[in-house]
């Protein structure tokens, strides 16, 4: 029997009974349209959460005091801080990193902040000129740090957008005076907003000269007196370069700290973010596929009792196709194709459904007025298809070869 | 030969109407042109733990263009013969050639095959596919074997049993007897040489009967196909050139009629 005879003969059998195969389908349908919506939506997420990560640059890496063993946590980030702004410097060095293009050493330090009536508390970071440049923060209003402001350990502050506008909100920030621990800083800009809020705010911190910080707090020296920094900043020619980079940096700092064993720091870059982030999400489309797999297989349970009546209520119909000669493969393909041709049709209606179940979805706009992009890329498609005809073959096979086992004579005498 | 053994089997138990003279010659024949020979051939029907003996050692050889008649009470055995003969079922014991193969041994493929080339097979219930037009039930073999221009032979099977004005009507818009005609056209689609027909009048009525005897008469005359019918009906029987009369799952005896 020829493909297009059984498709036509398919097509003739389901036709028959319209309602019946058409609420058969719709299980398949729901099934698939789950499939695609949920997993088109964890893709835009995915892909928005891992552009707004990349916005920051990928050309980025941190260098951070202590390590980590590759048996888990050894010497917790930051605990013991190793790394000082002579550090810096030697990374600096372009004849050492040959691709660094920049440098921008950092020292966090949490604090109270008041101006005027109002008091906030915020992130006190301790930076050089090149950091603004290096994390694409611009001002907004005034200006940033100066080479000039770090040499003079001058005490002048830039504030992030968040906190300006709380400390200042009528705008007029720049000029002002504002005071933490016990001392009087001149605000001289106001950066402009990164986006993104919740506990990810880029704009919630003050930056002031990093001279300025560690001379002010005896805990950010050493014993010998050098500037102790918390995150070194290196930006890399092209993202390419990132590795080279990597061990660049390490080589210098292993040679400055005499290191023979385990390293004092860890390097990371926004890479290795993107990628333990890709997996937290990746876990996240596995966990939604599968609930409409479940969905899925619903739908597949349902084709397959489906097919058993009709294999019930056409025995008799077998019996005279066997006796004029159909083989058993012949009664096979017949009642295959038909399982086939519901869960295929379910699943070409199921993408419809999924597809206007992620418009849906990012139609919708959160609490900051942001939308969700989603994604139907051509592989959750495929595998929709792919699982559908996957699922008339698999839940098809036992009817059929239950009709195709039939014998003739039983067949025929069926009432 | 194999009318020879069938002879010592039935042995004195049966009465043969056949005189001694047609019978040599009859064996001579059926050497050369035997299209059927079943040789003491059994049919068990296990039903639990009791055994039905449907058939118990029949022995008949059937010649090419022969058109014969089966009769015999009610479960003597006779659709359990046809069945065997037509190749929808197997026998428990015995053997049978049809056209010089062993069919008792083939597999349900090959015997699938034959009963879609080979023979025609018409039912007492006709068998048709309902809700289906005529001209789809007459393509039906058709599209087990592949056939050519189907449309076309399918046309001429019908127009044989002069139905070709009725193609596009739906089976169960048809009369019993026209229901028949289609199923006789859909048994002639792949040109068989041999057509089983159990009680192929056993629905109709006697002038209807006699329509589709017509129709058998004329392919085993025209065409000398083979034609093996079962029937409860003296007229009907006469039609054929020999009548096996069965009972109790034996051969009871064979007439073979002058025309
Ligand atoms: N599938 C079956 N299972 C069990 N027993 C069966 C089966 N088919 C037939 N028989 C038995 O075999 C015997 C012969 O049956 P068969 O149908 O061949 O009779 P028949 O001569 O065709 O009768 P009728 O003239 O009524 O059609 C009967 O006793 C019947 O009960
Ligand atoms: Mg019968």
């Amino acid at each position: 029997m020829n493909p297009l005879e059984a498709l036509k003969m398919a097509l003739r059998a389901l036709t028959a009974n319209k309602l019946r195969s058409a609420l058969t389908v719709l299980g398949i349908v729901i099934g698939v349209g789950a499939v695609i919506g949920l997993m088109s939506i964890g893709r835009g997420i995915e892909s928005a959460i891992t552009s707004q990560i990349k916005s920051i640059g990928s050309d980025l890496v941190f260098v951070r005091p202590g390590a980590v063993s590759q048996q888990g946590v050894r010497t917790a980030q930051g605990g013991a801080v190793t790394l000082t702004l002579e550090d810096a410097r030697a990374i600096a060095d372009p004849n050492r990193v040959t691709v660094a293009t920049g440098v921008a050493p950092q020292t966090n330090f949490p604090s109270p902040v008041v101006a005027g009536g109002q008091n906030a508390f915020t992130q006190i970071v301790g930076v050089t000129p090149e950091y603004f440049d290096m994390l694409s923060y611009t001002p907004a209003d005034g200006e940033t740090l100066s080479q000039q402001h770090v040499d003079a350990r001058s005490r002048v502050a830039v504030l992030g957008s968040s906190v300006a506008e709380i400390l200042f909100p009528n705008g007029d920030a720049v000029g002002q005076t504002i005071s933490m621990r016990q001392m009087r800083f001149r605000v001289i800009g106001v950066l402009s907003s990164k986006g993104g809020g919740g506990p990810g705010n880029m704009d919630d911190f003050i930056a002031v000269p990093l001279t300025t910080l560690s001379s002010q707090l005896q805990m950010l020296r050493t014993a010998r007196g050098e500037i102790r920094v918390q995150i070194i900043n290196v930006k890399v020619d092209s993202s390419e370069n990132i590795d080279i980079a990597k061990e660049q940096i390490a080589a210098v700092l292993r040679e400055r700290h005499n290191i023979i064993g385990e390293d004092d720091f860890t390097i990371t870059s926004l890479n290795d973010l993107i990628a333990a982030f890709t997996q937290v999400t990746q876990i996240m489309s596995i966990f939604l596929g599968s609930i409409a797999g479940i969905s899925l297989l619903v739908g597949g349970i349902g084709i397959m009792n489906i097919m058993l009546v009709s294999v019930t209520e056409r025995i008799r119909e077998i019996g005279i196709r066997k006796a004029v000669g159909a083989k058993r493969r012949d009664i096979l393909a017949q009642f295959l194709f038909e399982s086939m041709v519901l869960s295929l049709s379910g699943g070409v209606l199921g993408i419809a459904l999924g597809w206007l179940m992620s418009k849906g979805f990012s139609s919708f706009r959160g609490p900051t007025g942001q939308t969700t992009p989603v994604m139907i890329t051509p592989d959750i498609i495929i595998l929709a298809v792919s699982v559908a005809a996957g699922i008339g073959l698999f839940f098809g096979i036992y009817p059929a070869s239950r009709a195709a086992k039939l014998d003739p004579i039983q067949a025929l005498r069926y009432e | 030969m194999a009318a020879a053994s069938a002879e010592e089997a039935e042995g004195a138990a049966s009465v043969r109407a056949v005189d001694e003279a047609v019978g040599e010659t009859s064996d001579l024949k059926a050497i050369a042109t035997a299209v059927i020979e079943v040789d003491d051939v059994t049919k068990v029907y296990r039903m639990g733990s009791v055994e039905v003996s449907a058939l118990r050692g029949v022995t008949l050889s059937v010649d090419r263009g022969e058109m014969v008649a089966i009769m015999g009470p009610s479960g003597s055995g006779k659709s359990t013969l046809m069945n065997i003969l037509g190749c929808l079922d197997r026998p428990t014991n015995g053997v049978y050639w049809l056209d010089g193969v062993e069919v008792s041994k083939l597999g349900d493929d090959q015997l699938a095959e034959i009963r879609n080339k080979k023979i025609g097979f018409v039912f007492q219930s006709f068998n048709l596919l309902p809700r289906t037009t005529a001209l789809a039930n007459v393509e039906l073999p058709l599209l087990y074997s592949n056939g050519k221009d189907k449309r076309k032979r399918s046309l001429e099977a019908l127009a044989r049993v002069g139905l070709a004005q009725r193609s596009r009507h739906h089976t169960n818009e048809l009369s019993g007897g026209e229901q028949q005609r289609v199923a006789i056209a859909r048994s002639l689609i792949n040109n068989p040489s041999i057509i089983i027909a159990d009680e192929p009048t056993g629905n109709l009525d006697s002038r209807t009967s006699e329509e589709i005897m017509a129709i058998f008469d004329e392919l085993n005359r025209e065409e000398s196909i083979t034609i093996i019918l079962v029937t409860h009906e003296n007229d009907i029987a006469r039609h054929a050139g020999r009548i096996v009369h069965l009972r109790d799952g034996v051969i009871e005896s064979e007439e073979v009629l002058t025309p």
